[in-house]
């Protein structure tokens, strides 16, 4: 079994989580500025999450297929959960194929730098969330 | 969030080094099972010669080539590779042969994967690890010794449309064969011998000091930096020195499969930079920027500079690659600023700021600024 027990779990902690990074006072606007669709697909469980970053606020869509994304990028939701808490970095799971992802992939790295405090506030918020 | 280690090394692609093998490669290619190529290159090539000599080497293996496409580009693009498969498809081509420099291997790649597994090639497959599964046999023949993408797992190639350049990195890119035959390079003018020589000098210093490097890593681009530094010069002065274009294939092979691990730094970012704003030459403008590359990241890995400099048995590395610089203007006019490579200096901020934007500056050891590097970059003009 891994971190997410169902669907509705990881939409209510992933979802929560991207929520609070759109709303966070240094990494929002940033986030923001860089005008991009996101859709990460997950596997156990199986769902999708978009993440809207070309308007004002960061709006999320749950198992969006229509919506055309810029990047869409592919991963089990365990090593999702294990990326938020900074055990695994972005280059090195696209090179062990742990994570796939389609699109201009500058555009994906850029945005590491600017997430960087995200991997300290996703322990607390999980403690949070219990 | 501290990195934890990793460190992982694959060469799948088999790498043949000797003069001549062009014209017969029978016993690497029996491996490939396949029978009618489709051979990919560039007009160039073709003019000089050197896919007549290939040709003869397939067809010694018992193979025919279906056909030759011979309209690549010194930067692909996408309507190539389209028609390049087109060409595939209609002579039931069963593998592709490249021959030529990054762009010829780049195209021949990326019309691999689209005969092999098909689906359109920006819609599904730009971005990193996107491909299903392994291509159709593909061998390359370099007849350049620099870009290093006979063993990579990345290719470039450029939309029109958007007038942006979609990236493709996956393990399944990299070609099955690498023949390197350093008599393909004899005819290469020493300007270019130059560029692309400091080409690959600029893969193995940056693959050495980036943030993924690893002692794999590093194995190879050392000796690629001694290779380079023992053979680049007699390369460029003497263009049929086949002992120096061995030295400088083997260097630029090795110095590929370093950065195919470890990446590139804010060097590329700058010569991407500059290349998409001026279209000046990728190996020339890695030679111009490497200097101010290294002095942008002294601060901050001063000690890796100096440990590479110790193992190619050198007091100091930017002293070094600055002499050479100098020497290869000296016997072939290779530009050594961006004054003399004819760039407007009101492109400076231009040049940093889309290095700055540039995927390659991730891997950097210092982030790459733009407000930083404009400095560094105006002294190009004094």
């Amino acid at each position: 079994m891994g971190y997410f027990h169902s669907t509705q779990h990881l939409h209510e902690v992933l979802g929560g989580f991207f929520t609070m990074l759109g709303q966070d006072a240094e990494m929002g606007p940033r986030l923001l500025d860089s005008k991009l669709i996101l859709r990460f697909h997950y596997k156990n469980p199986d769902t999708s999450i978009t993440v809207n970053l070309t308007g004002s606020d960061l709006q999320l869509a749950y198992d969006d297929t229509a919506t055309p994304a810029d990047v869409e990028m592919w991963m089990d939701a365990d090593i999702a959960h294990r990326f938020w808490l900074g055990e695994l970095s972005l280059p090195i799971a696209l090179a062990r194929r742990q994570i796939k992802a389609r699109g201009p992939i500058p555009k994906i790295l850029k945005l590491l730098p600017i997430i960087k405090k995200a991997y300290t506030l996703y322990p607390a918020y999980l403690a949070r969330q219990k | 969030m501290t990195e934890p280690f990793f460190a992982q090394f694959h060469v799948p692609t088999r790498i043949v080094c000797q003069p001549q093998i062009a014209t017969d490669f029978s016993a690497e290619w029996a491996q490939c099972s396949a029978t009618a190529p489709l051979i990919v290159t560039d007009p160039g090539v073709r003019a000089a010669g050197l896919v007549a000599t290939v040709e003869q080497g397939v067809r010694a293996a018992g193979a025919t080539p279906v056909a030759i496409f011979d309209a690549v580009p010194p930067n692909s693009e996408l309507r190539v590779i389209d028609a390049c498969v087109a060409l595939a498809r209609q002579h039931a081509a069963d593998s592709v042969i490249a021959i030529g420099g990054g762009s010829a291997i780049d195209t021949a790649k990326l019309v691999a994967l689209l005969l092999t597994h098909g689906g359109d090639l920006q819609a599904d497959y730009a971005g990193a690890q996107t491909v299903p599964g392994p291509l159709l046999p593909l061998v390359v023949f370099p007849t350049t010794a620099g870009t290093g993408s006979e063993v990579t797992s990345a290719a470039v190639v450029y939309d029109a449309d958007t007038k942006r350049k979609l990236s493709f990195i996956d393990g399944y890119l990299r070609p099955q064969l690498a023949v390197l035959d350093p008599a393909l390079t004899l005819k290469l003018p020493p300007q270019l011998t130059a560029a692309t020589g400091m080409d690959a000098i600029t893969h193995a210093i940056e693959a050495f000091v980036d943030l993924p490097h690893t002692p794999f890593a590093d194995a190879c681009a050392i000796q690629a930096l001694r290779l380079a530094q023992q053979w680049l010069e007699a390369a460029v002065r003497d263009g049929r020195d086949l002992d120096a274009r061995q030295g400088m294939m083997m260097a630029a092979t090795l110095a590929g499969i370093a950065f195919d691990h470890s990446m590139v730094g804010v060097v590329h970012s700058l010569s991407h930079a500059i290349g998409g704003l001026t279209g000046l030459h990728h190996g020339t403008a890695n030679s111009i920027m490497l200097p101010i590359g290294m002095a942008y990241n002294a601060a901050v890995c001063g000690e890796r500079y100096a440990e590479l400099a110790r193992a190619i048995g050198v007091n100091d590395l930017g002293a070094w690659q600055g002499t050479l610089r100098t020497n290869l203007h000296a016997l072939c006019g290779l530009p050594r600023t961006l004054h003399e490579a004819g760039i407007a200096q009101t492109l400076a901020a231009d040049i940093a700021h889309v290095a700055e934007e540039d995927g390659t500056s991730f891997y950097n050891p210092r982030p790459v600024e733009a407000e930083a590097l404009q400095p560094l970059l105006e002294t190009m003009w004094a």
